[in-house]
């Protein structure tokens, strides 16, 4: 079953060609390790986008806990392996599994106790300012504010490639497997119908006899997943485990900058976002705080104009096959 | 000859979608005039037009033969009409008194708020018990008068009801009617536009009416129980 | 002794949420925005107080009058101007746009403040003197903030309570459309809540740094304080938050001095996850 069968040969191309973009990519810069550094960079915080804009974009869980949550994974999994008591596979997986449940945990009392967005993103926030304050304080566990480094972890086939490319495939592969499936999930599914339902009237799309509820703790569940995958790579790509690099400003604001941009509830925006952003990033990188002054004046005047993000914007003014 | 309410040829809506089409009506001092119709008629509209809620797109509407369409909604209540809504909207974390102050919010109705607390005091008893209590634990019929006393405070020539015996027993329904008859008998230039889906409820108060269906008047003149207004509903629209 | 006087700095920091989040549950309640700029509102008002006395040499009183000058244009372009996006939609999606509107001003005027004036501490001097009754000791500037807070939050209240415009502004945060049907002009009193909502919270800042120095980038600090206040007295009931305000800053001072600012701030932050779970209109209840 197909939901939309208009556009199906643009989209394909346009994912294929994504697929093969990211595949050919890193050795066009072969001998820039750096720019290959921003690259997989800028594919962590594509995950991140992606996992806020399911549960922001699509069921409107307003969820100020990325970095937080993405945290916590690469917390957990640096901790285990710092401390020996486990492999990184291991880790990793111990990771998601964890980050999901609290993610799951956060989706299903948010629903079941009816909090408005506001209320979620206030719980949300809480949540990211224990984790940033926990993270300082506990320092015996966690290193405090310098955080701890992790080396030499091994990931058998990819162990020959220099570091950053072996991250910038890990990290590509789950970025491709994610929007596939997204894809596959939006477009070909009754889910993805729901979610369509829901993006346009979550109450009448109760009264159709979507089970809203479910749908929503479910994207809690796989978003936080995903999160808390991402979030324990991302440590080990970092090799330092430290609070600033998951805080609200680090990761939450660019995230919510990216989706924003892109376009909200829709899959490729997150990437036109992200590439935009990394590299507004990159030019800014001189400007030390007046970044922030900038990315505050730019995210007034997104909201301000285009507030569905420039995927909508070429949606309807270009090609409305983008999705 | 000058009416108190006089609403020429108007077109209304909701943004792009268009409710009222060409719709024209008076109402006179001292007249209660009944505006009946089906659900989605838009009777709640034309109401909301008139009071400066919604902005008209096209017609002119007169009160005391001042054009007042266009004008913002404070204006409108300050000019002298008020309208009584059948969600009621009172402040329900408020006492009752400090809802009936507040009906008397605009500049004129300040100058008279003691007398017209006096009256609705008088007209509705009820009211004057539980003034301290918050207005949101009363009843369903005690909140209809409430709104109804607040309405009174802001000293209206002209008063706009949408539904008001909507949701309350038959008992509350007929005092609420009985305390308007007595309401246009102390204020002679008082003039009512009752809004209402059956005939039932307003052939004993109004003498005359309109119907309106899709927007439209379709209809205007006497409303009584022999009259052709019933014949009308009875064979255009099915109800009684 | 160490208790009595824990009290009074509890009761002093009480009181400075309560300025800070009455400001916000006032915009949050009349105009269904969460400012999320709020703090950089005080901190606002401090820096230009501190830059106009400290490094240009005017008077004090002429720097505190033109920092909350400062502020109220602030808050009125935040109204007027940024919001018109937000005001053009209503419910859900203005709270939202609303709040992301306000983050962006937040963030522009916190880069902005502490690139251009890094320095820009404020300390405000009170003659000094002591106040001792019984075994009570009080400095100053404890007393001087503490009258001070409170005379605001009095007069906050009498104004709300008893006058026309407080009345108005109260019925405004219970029902729009009642508030319309009565002749109150909406967009009148929402500039209004703006103003007075900058008032106090630059005022607040001055108060603080009566006690304790105030620094350009203190402004992301004050307002999730101040939202967590707000949270914890009903995040639409100014009475409830004003009264949280007060209760928080105490427990939050004694706790402190307990387990430390860290594990005091995380137990104040679970408290709030609790209270948006278990009682959302604010632990003293649904009021005004």
């Amino acid at each position: 079953m197909v939901i939309e069968e208009k556009y199906i040969k643009e989209r394909s191309y346009v994912l294929m060609a994504l697929a093969i973009l990211y595949l050919v990519l890193p050795l066009v810069f072969i001998d820039m390790p750096y720019v290959i550094f921003i690259l997989t960079q800028m594919n962590f915080y594509l995950l991140f986008a992606f996992a806020f804009n399911f549960l922001f974009g699509l069921t409107n869980q307003l969820f100020l806990s990325v970095g937080a949550f993405a945290g916590i994974g690469a917390y957990i999994t640096g901790i285990l392996l710092r401390e020996g008591m486990s492999g990184p596979v291991e880790a990793v997986i111990l990771s998601t599994l964890l980050v999901a449940g609290i993610g799951y945990l956060v989706s299903t009392l948010s629903v079941k106790r009816r909090l408005v967005v506001i209320f979620t993103g206030v719980f949300t926030l809480a949540i990211t300012l224990v984790f940033t304050n926990l993270t300082i304080a506990l320092v015996t566990i966690t290193g405090g504010e310098t955080g701890f480094r992790i080396r030499g972890v091994n990931l058998w086939i990819l162990d020959w490639l220099p570091h950053n490319i072996k991250y910038y495939y890990l990290s590509s592969a789950i970025l491709l497997v994610v929007t596939i499936l997204a894809y596959y999930i939006l477009f070909y599914t009754k889910m993805g119908y729901a979610y369509q339902c829901i993006l346009a009237d979550e109450l009448t799309a109760e009264l159709i006899g979507i089970y809203v509820q479910r749908v929503k703790t479910l994207t809690g569940l796989f978003a936080s997943a995903l999160l808390g995958l991402s979030g324990s790579i991302y440590g080990l790509f970092s090799q330092l485990i430290a609070p600033s690099y998951f805080a609200f400003a680090s990761v939450d604001l660019p995230v919510q900058l990216i989706v924003i941009l892109g376009g909200r509830g829709t899959l490729l925006g997150p990437y036109i976002g992200a590439a935009v952003i990394t590299v507004v990033n990159e030019l800014l990188r001189l400007l030390g705080p007046l970044t922030l002054v900038i990315y505050g004046v730019t995210l007034i005047f997104l909201l301000a104009f285009f507030r569905n993000g420039i995927i909508e914007f070429l949606k309807r003014n270009l090609a409305p096959w983008l999705f | 000859m000058r009416n108190l309410l006089k609403v020429e040829n108007l077109d209304a809506g909701y943004g792009p979608v268009q409710i009222l089409w060409d719709v024209s009506l008076y109402v006179d001092y001292g007249e209660i005039v009944a505006l009946l119709g089906p659900n989605g008629a838009g009777k709640t509209t034309l109401l909301k037009t008139i009071v400066g809620i919604i902005k008209p797109k096209k017609g002119t509407i007169l009160l005391d033969n001042i054009p007042i369409n266009g004008q913002p909604c404070e204006k409108i209540v300050d000019l002298g009409i008020t309208l009584v809504l059948a969600e009621k909207e009172l402040f329900p974390l408020l006492t009752v008194e400090e809802n009936l102050l507040l009906g008397a919010f605009n500049k004129r109705a300040r100058k008279r708020i003691e007398e017209n607390l006096e009256l609705v005091y008088t007209i509705f008893p009820k009211l004057k018990e539980r003034a301290k209590q918050k207005a949101g634990s009363m009843s369903g019929g005690e909140q209809q008068m409430l709104a109804i006393g607040r309405a009174l405070m802001s000293d209206p020539k002209l008063l706009l009801f949408d539904e008001p015996s909507a949701g309350l027993a038959p008992l509350y329904a007929k005092i609420l009617y009985n305390s308007l008859r007595n309401l246009m008998e102390m204020k002679e230039s008082l003039g009512i536009l009752i809004v209402e889906q059956r005939v039932m409820h307003v052939e004993q108060l109004c003498e005359r009416g309109y119907i309106m269906t899709n927007g439209r008047i379709v209809y205007q003149g006497e409303i009584t129980a022999s009259s052709q207004a019933l014949e009308f509903f009875r064979k255009y629209l099915g109800v009684r | 002794m160490d208790i009595i006087s824990l009290i009074f700095d509890g009761v002093i920091l009480g009181l400075i949420f309560s300025l800070i989040a009455s400001g916000l549950t006032l915009i949050y309640g009349l105009g269904n925005v969460l400012n999320l700029a709020h703090g950089e509102l005080l901190v606002l008002s401090t820096v230009t107080t501190a830059v106009l006395s400290q490094l240009l040499g005017l008077p004090l009183i002429l720097a505190l009058l033109l920092g909350v000058i400062v502020t109220l244009l602030a808050s009125a372009f935040l109204d007027k101007i940024l919001l018109i996006p937000a005001y053009r939609l209503v419910g859900e999606d203005r709270i939202i746009l609303g709040l992301y509107m306000t983050l962006a001003l937040a963030y522009s005027l916190h880069g902005g403040l502490i690139t251009a004036f890094p320095n820009a501490y404020l300390t405000i001097n009170v003659p000094f003197f002591v106040i001792e009754i019984a075994w009570i000791t009080l400095r100053s500037s404890q007393l001087i903030a503490a009258l001070a807070s409170f005379a605001i939050l009095v007069s906050l209240y009498l104004f709300l309570k008893r006058t026309w415009h407080g009345m108005a502004i109260r019925s405004l945060t219970q029902n729009e459309i009642g508030a319309m049907l009565v002749g109150i002009p909406i967009k009148k009193y929402r500039l209004m809540v703006f103003i007075i909502g900058g008032l106090i919270v630059s005022l607040a800042g001055f108060i603080r740094s009566v006690v304790a120095t105030v620094g350009p980038e203190s402004g992301v600090e004050f307002t999730i304080l101040g939202l967590l206040v707000c949270v914890i007295g009903g995040v639409r009931s100014i009475s409830g938050t004003i009264f949280a305000g007060i209760l928080t800053g105490l427990v939050y001072t004694f706790l402190i001095a307990m387990i430390g600012t860290y594990l005091a701030y995380v137990m104040l932050l679970v408290f709030v996850m609790i209270t948006v779970l278990v009682r959302p209109q604010g632990i003293l209840g649904e009021r005004w």
